[in-house]
């Protein structure tokens, strides 16, 4: 593989100690690739100062397409191509449209979002999943940084001496 | 700073509104002076009240052709009261349920807000003494059930439906039942402010555990027999020929949407005032989010009651509707209730800012209020009220009872001797509120 990254990785064992460390870094001056942790860490993405995802911008649109898709074809359908009549119902009974609308928008919505979600993840079926450490799966927590051209040997030993003045157990580097 | 302290200012504010609500109403009564006095010279006023609210078909048919009834002003403003008074009632039952709710399901967040829907539940004594002295002078004008001529057989008022239904439909049940359910929501709202009061001063673990216990206990008493009989007998059986089983639902997922933008403005009077301190916009946040959930669960059961009727197509429930929906009677204020309950709050508190907005946030809990308002009205009105009467009465009546609860609640806070709860076990979980 071609593509591989070369990153800067401290090893943390407590959540307390990477949060403080998060902020002291950040604080320094240097930027955070990211953090992996065995369990979801409270506030950590403010911490890291990551955007916010605009995943559910995408599933508005996907969910409107869903309404559009669903209305557009039953009143087709209702009116146009196989009009029938339901006990006197009108054929543009928008009442009667609203359960099939409501559930394509779902659908829609609930397929589109999956999908982008393993797009942006870079998740699919049968691709070899880059793992910083595999301990950050089980107990331990792993800050990354991405090192690369411009990233000098000054820089890595300036964050490998912060990494350990906040209480990282391990820094090493790795290209995954 | 930790008890609350009524002061002048807020209570000659409440005055004020209280006779801003009381104008209201008067000028009310006299533009509806005349109403349905240059009619019916021929029949009795009662058999002509009652045909103008009985909502079998054939009734309303008879009395349409016939000549143009308009409602008398008694009926207007019993009408009207009555709503009022049932509105209020449900409040103070809503926020029982949120009491039992979130102390049954451990909740945390909400401690140091507990003291506003507890203040609120004890308005329930008032509510139920003004809703039984109504029952017993008006209930006549009210039910049209209890009209002792619908039963003689071979009469030509003999309804044969209300006949069939009368095993269950009669007085006698419904005076067990009215004092049933009085009894039952005196004694919780009692329990409550026992217990959550007792807590303050005296922090036991005996005493968390009977909170629980109790709120497993409201959940389920307020689930199958208050709110089910409540809203059978003081509100369905206003159109006696109608019932829906999805009414219940409505009714009270409505009364709970309502009771959370009540705490959220109860929230924002108590922080402008300085207490609460450490009351933050993760709290409130929490307050709209329900609000939000709610205002979609009020819209599924609406939707499902309204679509169901429309596609049965069965004449007994389209009745309800057929009332409602036409546009010469309330078919802007049917579909101006959607809008308010449903579309607006949806549509504004969609976004994490607008919930973590308090303006924003202020706006959408009157809208939420006044949707609400309007769709008692719906439910409990038009059947008394057919060509209309949701106006200047109503929102005169509306003024003068809120103040009247505003004024009990807030002196009902006053007698918390800890309004933040700053000793219940789970108050820790409340200050480090973070979402």
């Amino acid at each position: 593989m071609s593509d591989t990254k070369k990153y800067l990785v401290g090893i943390f064992d407590d959540d307390d100690i990477l949060m403080h460390a998060v902020k002291d870094i950040r604080g320094a001056g240097y930027e955070i690739t990211d953090a992996f942790t065995p369990f979801p860490v409270h506030g950590l993405e403010h911490a890291l100062g990551l955007e916010s995802t605009r995943l559910h911008t995408a599933g508005l649109f996907f969910g409107a397409t869903g309404t559009t898709v669903a209305l557009s074809m039953i009143a087709f359908i209702n009116i146009f191509n196989f009009p029938t009549d339901f006990g006197g119902k009108p054929n543009f009974g928008l009442l009667a449209y609203v359960p099939i609308t409501f559930e394509q928008t779902v659908l829609y919505a609930a397929i589109g979002m999956t999908v982008s979600f393993y797009y942006l993840c870079k998740l699919w079926p049968g691709k070899t999943p880059k793992i910083i450490d595999e301990r950050t799966t089980d107990h331990l927590f792993a800050l990354t940084f991405e090192l690369d051209e411009s990233k000098d040997s000054e820089y890595v030993n300036a964050v490998s001496e912060l990494l350990k003045k906040e209480g990282a157990i391990e820094v090493y580097q790795k290209e995954v | 700073m930790n008890t609350y302290v009524f002061d002048s200012s807020t209570k000659s504010k409440l005055i004020k509104a209280f006779l801003v609500g009381l104008v209201l109403f008067i000028i009310g009564v006299a533009i509806h002076w005349n109403d349905g006095k240059q009619v019916n010279t021929h029949t009795e006023n009662t058999t002509a009240v009652a045909a103008a609210h009985g909502s079998a078909v054939e009734h309303h048919e008879a009395t349409a052709e016939g000549h143009h009834v308009q409602p008398t002003l008694k009926t207007l403003i019993v009408a009207n009261t009555y709503n009022v008074f049932y509105f209020g009632f449900y409040i103070a039952l809503a926020a029982l349920f949120f009491l039992a709710a979130t102390n049954v399901a451990w909740g945390g967040w909400h401690i140091q807000i507990q003291k506003i829907p507890l203040a609120i539940s004890v308005n329930i004594a008032l509510f139920l003494f003004l809703l039984i002295i109504m029952f017993i002078f008006f209930n006549h004008d009210i039910f049209h059930w209890t009209h002792e001529e619908l039963f003689v057989k071979g009469s030509p008022t003999y309804d044969k439906v209300l006949d069939i239904k009368s095993d269950f439909l009669n007085l006698k049940t419904f005076w067990v039942f009215t004092i049933i359910i009085t009894l039952l929501c005196l004694g919780m709202a009692y329990k409550w402010w026992n217990t959550l009061n007792l807590m303050d001063t005296n922090p036991t673990r005996k005493l968390f555990s009977t909170s629980r216990v109790i709120g497993g206990i409201t959940i389920v008493v307020i689930a199958f027999i208050i709110n089910t009989f409540a809203t059978w007998f003081w509100s369905m059986s206003i159109q006696p020929h109608w019932y829906s089983t999805m009414f219940t639902w409505n009714t009270m997922a409505g009364a709970s949407l309502m009771l959370l933008a009540v705490v959220l403005l109860f929230i924002h009077y108590l922080k402008s005032k300085g207490y609460l301190p450490n009351v933050n916009e993760n709290h409130k946040h929490d307050v709209a989010k329900l609000m939000f959930a709610i205002s979609i669960f009020w819209c599924y059961t609406w939707f499902a009651q309204y679509m169901l009727i429309w596609y049965s197509n069965l004449p007994e429930e389209t009745e309800y509707f057929r009332l409602r929906r036409s546009i010469d009677n309330y078919g802007i204020l049917f579909h101006l209730s959607f809008i308010l309950n449903f579309v607006m709050p949806f549509l504004i508190l969609l976004s994490r800012g607008a919930k973590r907005n308090d303006k924003v946030t202020i706006v959408a809990s009157i809208i939420v209020i006044v949707g609400q308002f309007s769709e008692f009205f719906l439910m409990n009105c038009p059947a008394l009220l057919p060509k209309g009467g949701y106006g200047i009465i109503s929102f005169g009546l509306l003024f003068m009872i809120g103040s009247v609860f505003v004024y009990l609640t807030l002196t009902m806070l006053s007698k918390v001797k800890d309004l933040a709860s700053t000793t219940h076990p789970y108050v820790k979980e409340s200050y480090n509120h973070h979402i």
